[in-house]
């Protein structure tokens, strides 16, 4: 019955002046944003209709 | 780590579960970094586009550091709720009417009442959670909000199942516990009443409404499911898979276990929906453990986690119904349901109703509830941009669902 609301954060950004330590932090938390995302999608989204299980059916 | 608070049950059910599909997500994020910017890669198609500007070669210990920090603040923000010292303290309106672990409980007579003699609305919550999601807080209290607008909401609160409720299922509940409530409010008011149901207290509400139209004013579903024809998602996939396989074994296993415990345990129900969004709750409390632990928004979160982990148990035969003979069978979009001695038909529903279907609903998506809406002749569709427990208790549910449902409820009274 439970779902929180579904937000999702704006992806990560490195500050204006960063250095290349804080660009790869960037990257890093920007790359795992998208993959909570990814993994919210396939848990909602994801369909049987596109698996190698039921295509050999 | 702290205590937690004594009043609180203490876990998001089933916590085992909820840290390791975090745990297992995390690692294979950390073990597809090194390919994440590769055209083979499978990210959604509307991520593509995004995962292709991260540019080459992810620094994996960045990538495992922040790993370790999003875990450690999910921790943190389960030990706050954990330890956060809020609890409901609302107190119930009067009961009216009990039978079994059953009660009806009568909005109408709560402080903020405006006509304790308003047009009466039966409210027929789900078997496998509480029913104080309707009356969560003074805040967002969508019983209270009905009444202060003249209405008179009666909440059959179905109760934990006892001695008197063994072997129910789901035509024994509304024989037995349904039928008889909504006699007993029509004879103490003297007037036809309105039905209300939310999650699968909707799809019995519809039952009802088709089954045994006496009386009834109109009906209104939020967030019922109807349809389990759809194999989307996890949920789906599950639906299709068993019904590949035949349902038996999930028959014999509800079986086993409301031999074994008396019913079937909450935490069964509670697995169930975590499937549906493995990553909920890590990135839920993650959230929460940068709120402000005395802001509102913190004690409406803890509000709704507490209730979230007080489900109740349900029946087997019940959860029978629920899980093969409704998800696996689909018997009732295929109009083979009985209840209340016959097949339910919605099409036979003769009176106005409204149908509260969420666009952002996890647990009864527009695939599930829509085709309610679509087979009650003289029903209106409301698509409200919010979740399933959102329609009821989100920021969105004042203006999207409370309004016009009060304003229909109003317009339909009996």
């Amino acid at each position: 019955m439970i779902e929180a609301d579904i937000r999702e954060a704006p992806a990560a950004e490195a500050p204006p002046e960063a250095s290349s330590a804080d660009l790869e932090r960037a990257r890093a938390r920007a790359y795992l944003d998208l993959f909570e995302r990814h993994v919210l999608r396939v848990a909602l989204r994801w369909s049987l209709r596109d698996t190698p299980v039921t295509r050999k059916r | 780590m702290t205590a937690p608070a004594p009043h609180r049950v203490g876990q998001p059910s089933p916590l085992v579960f909820h840290l390791n599909a975090a745990l297992s997500a995390y690692a294979q994020a950390l073990l597809a970094a090194p390919r994440a910017d590769a055209p083979g890669f499978p990210w959604s198609a509307d991520l593509a586009k995004a995962a292709a500007a991260l540019g080459p070669d992810l620094d994996p210990t960045e990538v495992a550091a922040e790993v370790g920090a999003r875990l450690s603040a999910t921790l943190r923000g389960l030990e706050a709720w954990q330890t956060h010292p809020w609890r409901r303290d609302l107190a119930d309106p009067p009961e009216i009417w009990r039978a079994g672990g059953a009660r009806l409980l009568d909005f109408g007579a709560a402080p903020e009442a405006a006509d304790p003699d308003g047009p009466p609305v039966l409210v027929v919550p789900s078997l496998i959670n509480r029913a104080y999601i309707l009356d969560l807080t003074s805040q967002r209290s969508m019983l209270r909000a009905l009444a202060g607008r003249g209405l008179r909401p009666v909440l059959l609160e179905w109760g934990a199942p006892g001695p008197a409720e063994a072997g129910f299922d789901l035509d024994a509940y509304g024989r037995s516990r349904l039928v008889p409530a909504l006699r007993h409010l029509q004879t103490m008011t003297g007037r036809p009443v309105s039905v209300l149901g939310y999650c699968m207290g909707g799809t019995l509400a519809a039952g009802l409404a088709a089954r045994a139209p006496y009386g009834v004013a109109s009906l209104t579903t939020i967030g019922a499911p109807w349809d389990f024809a759809s194999t989307d998602g996890v949920a789906g996939g599950f639906r299709g898979l068993i019904r590949a396989q035949g349902p038996h074994r999930v028959e014999s296993l509800l079986d086993s276990l409301g031999q074994a415990f008396g019913a079937v345990p909450v935490s069964l129900f509670q697995t169930l929906f975590a499937l549906v969004n493995p990553l909920q709750a890590a990135l839920k409390f993650r959230r929460f453990s940068v709120l402000d632990p005395d802001s509102p928004a913190a004690r409406h979160f803890v509000a709704l986690e507490d209730w979230l982990a007080d489900g109740v148990p349900m029946t087997a035969p019940a959860a029978r119904d629920v899980l093969v003979d409704w998800q696996i069978r689909n018997v009732t979009a295929s109009r083979r349901w009985r209840f209340l001695g016959g097949p339910v038909d919605p099409r036979e529903i003769t009176v106005p109703a409204l149908v509260f279907c969420g666009r952002g609903d996890s647990i009864a998506p527009a695939p599930l509830a829509r085709p309610l809406g679509a087979l009650i002749p003289d029903a209106t569709l409301i698509e409200p941009a919010t979740g399933h427990v959102g329609m009821i208790v989100g920021s969105a549910a004042p203006a999207q669902v409370w309004d016009p449902l009060a304003a229909f409820l109003t317009a339909h009274a009996g």
